[in-house]
């Protein structure tokens, strides 16, 4: 059996876990590829034309995937814990993909999380009880998929620790520096993100990821830029991610596709909370691509390079 | 009691236009925290810029609503604004939050009072928050008057039902109309206990069986649903329930404010939906899509979704009724409202959906296809 992955959404949060903890299975699994103009032209084609513009590239991927795969991988993430829920999104992608090819009726291997419990949902519960719920779908035994899930979640750790150690460095480091504020399906994506990472490298400024963060930091510091009504856990992150390297950078860029909900307000926080450092808004809806972007990527490292020399 | 509150001056409290459920807040405000009240001003144009101006960029319209009526009931004379939301897990949760901000920002200097900083599962956070409005608040009064309300609120809803199923059949234009905002008018009056409000309930409910109407042996029934303000606000949904109503159409609409809160088990309508929703899809997708449904299944002949424009929840929603639509042969319209959309453009919208249904009907009537009894007020 080929599980089907599409590379978006809670892909470049969770990816590492899942393809790990499948690789240990010894299951055969494949990775949809990277976006480009078609995949995002099919998501949009299927999807509703005021959804955002990352459940349209996650829709494409999924509908590259039917003809490669036996399965789907479609998690239900209503939460990742007792810090706040995701994005209601992520809760209907499945609902969704098996009403929109409602005839093809593709099959999708699910797990369910819902720390609240409050669903009622058959294989509600953390992350490991969660896991543990596939292993009819997958042929094995509860103890091969505890092993696997506990063996690919210290994988996964370890490489975001990694990864956050690596922006530490960054932020102590040299040279003029930026905090990207986004979620991470938007700063990784091929299409969306990667073109406008590259643009700033290209101006020789340093980029930090406002993702890469202690999460259970994160959670204590956004209550300086926001009250405890916060409801989404990335957000949450996210002004962490600010809080914890504003004094560090030299501007913040905040990076959101049309229309996102929870960005909707999250940026009007940052927006109004940080007085010291420039800001640019980077409002994407996936039509024209670099251009017009470009010009505003070049004027704004123009004024951090000088603010920087006034400074120093 | 009384001795300390002759030092401390009332306050003057406001909630945001929402739909007819103000009086309610009302009440409770004057009776059960013995506070004067500020009735926010009638929405206009104005209401809508000034939210418009002062919100984030897209943000969902509901949230632009409420804070251009926060701004209006301040110049008002408000000093103490309430916001309810935060009972759902969406953006809604944080409207209070952000509002607050604004409306800092802006330099006014009020008192914010954010229900989503209480819990349901911590009684205490709520008094917590009454005590912000009335730190002397008795608590047997607000039980009281609470009880009161409850009761309202379900009189409040059972009326509004009966006029939106109705009032496209009246012979006499705005006879529902009228009736139902005497009813409001009497709550508003009424001795803070649960008989007097159901009397009052009582006697309008007589009243409005006497309104004369002429109902068709088979009146197009539409089920009505959509995202939680913009379907219970006849501002921000353009009136369209009464828009429906000139067309003659029976307008069913299970989501209002008593049954999401009182009577509602969504254990029993995802087991209604399963074949369409293995899992939840969040905030009220699990009730609209259960509602539509029963109403396919009665062979009602249409659906109409009303939502704000990128409403996450409702937009999601969409695949799973497009299936419903198909499998039971429901048309289905679905409408996006912003701050601004234009009258005409829905209007057009509505006719062209109402012409199709109704042809469907005819055809269906001459056919002989079974048709389901439409049920009596
Ligand atoms: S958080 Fe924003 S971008 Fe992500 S799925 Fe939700 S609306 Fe879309
Ligand atoms: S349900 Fe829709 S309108 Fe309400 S807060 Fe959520 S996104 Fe906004």
């Amino acid at each position: 059996m080929t599980v089907g992955i599409p590379r978006a959404g809670m892909y470049y949060r969770c990816g590492v876990l899942w393809e790990n903890f499948l690789r240990s299975l010894g299951e055969d699994y494949v990775v949809s590829g990277e976006t480009n103009k078609a995949i995002l032209e099919k998501g949009s084609a299927l999807m509703a034309d005021e959804s955002c513009l990352s459940s349209k590239i996650y829709m494409g991927h999924v509908d590259s995937l039917l003809d490669r795969c036996d399965c789907l991988f479609v998690p239900w993430l209503s939460n990742f814990g007792a810090d706040g829920i995701n994005c209601t999104r992520f809760r209907a992608y499945h609902a969704m993909i098996s009403n929109i090819y409602r005839e093809r009726a593709p099959k999708l291997l699910t797990y369910a999380i819902d720390y609240s419990g409050t669903q009622d949902m058959k294989h509600a519960g953390d992350e490991e009880t969660a896991f543990m719920s596939m292993a009819k779908a997958l042929g094995r035994s509860k103890k091969e998929i505890r092993d696997a899930y506990r063996a690919a979640k210290q994988i996964s750790e370890e490489d975001f620790a990694r990864r956050v150690a690596q922006a530490e460095a960054v932020a102590d480091g040299e040279g003029t520096k930026i905090l990207i504020v986004g979620h991470d399906y938007s700063i990784y994506d091929a299409y969306i993100g990667r073109p406008i990472i590259k643009a700033f490298q290209n101006f020789g400024m340093k980029l930090i990821d406002a993702n890469l963060v202690d999460r259970r930091q994160a959670q204590r510091d956004f209550r300086k830029l926001s009250d405890g009504t916060l409801p989404w856990t990335v957000s949450r992150e996210l002004l962490g991610g600010v809080v914890r390297y504003r004094d560090r950078v030299d501007g913040i860029v905040l990076l959101t596709g049309f229309p996102c909900g929870p960005d909707s307000l999250v940026n009007e926080v940052i927006k109004r909370e940080v007085d010291d450092k420039p800001i640019l808004y980077l409002l994407q809806d996936g039509q024209d691509g670099l251009a017009g972007v470009e010009t505003r990527i070049e004027s704004f490292t123009d004024i951090l390079t000088y603010h920087g020399n006034g400074e120093r | 009691m009384k001795k300390k509150k002759q030092n401390e001056p009332k306050r003057n409290v406001s909630f945001s236009q929402f739909g007819s459920y103000n009086l309610l807040f009302e009440y409770f405000i004057t009776h059960g925290l013995e506070q004067n009240y500020v009735r926010p001003p009638e929405i206009t144009k104005r209401t809508m810029e000034l939210g418009n101006r002062n919100s984030p960029d897209f943000v969902c319209s509901p949230f632009k609503f409420t804070l251009g009526c926060f701004l209006e009931a301040i110049e008002a004379g408000a000093d103490t604004i309430v916001q309810v939301g935060g009972v759902v897990a969406c953006r809604l949760k944080y409207y209070g939050s952000m509002q607050k901000k604004i409306i800092e920002d802006l330099g006014y200097d009020i008192r914010f009072v954010n229900l989503a900083e209480a819990s349901r599962e911590d009684p205490r956070s709520f008094l917590a928050l009454f005590r912000k409005i009335n730190p002397d608040f008795s608590l047997v009064k607000i039980l009281r008057t609470g009880i009161t309300v409850v009761a309202m609120l379900e009189a409040l809803d059972r009326v509004q039902l009966t006029v939106s199923k109705n009032a496209g059949f009246e012979l006499r234009d705005g006879d529902f109309d009228r009736e139902f905002r005497r009813f409001c008018g009497r709550l508003l009056k009424s001795p803070n206990d649960p008989i007097s409000v159901y009397r009052i309930y009582r006697e309008t409910k007589k009243n409005m069986r006497a309104i004369p109407t002429d109902v068709p042996e088979h009146p197009l029934r539409i089920a009505v649903i959509g995202e939680y303000y913009t379907v219970m606000d006849d501002y921000s949904s353009h009136n369209i329930e009464k828009k429906m109503a000139k067309y003659g159409m029976r307008v069913e609409r299970w989501m209002n404010v008593s049954h999401t809160l009182l009577h509602y088990s969504a254990p029993k309508r995802r087991k209604i939906i399963r074949d369409y929703v293995q899992y939840d899809m969040g905030v009220t997708t699990t009730s609209n899509v259960g509602f539509a449904l029963e109403c396919a299944k009665k062979g009602f002949d249409g659906i109409i979704q009303l939502k704000s424009f990128g409403c996450t929840p409702e937009i999601d929603a969409m695949p799973v009724l497009r299936s419903i639509s198909s499998d039971y042969d429901i048309p289905i319209l679905f409408f996006s409202f912003d701050c601004q959309n234009a009258d005409t453009g829905i209007e057009t919208r509505l006719e062209a959906f109402y012409d199709m249904i109704r042809l469907k009907k005819e055809a269906q009537l001459k056919s002989g296809a079974p048709e389901r009894a439409a049920a009596a007020i």
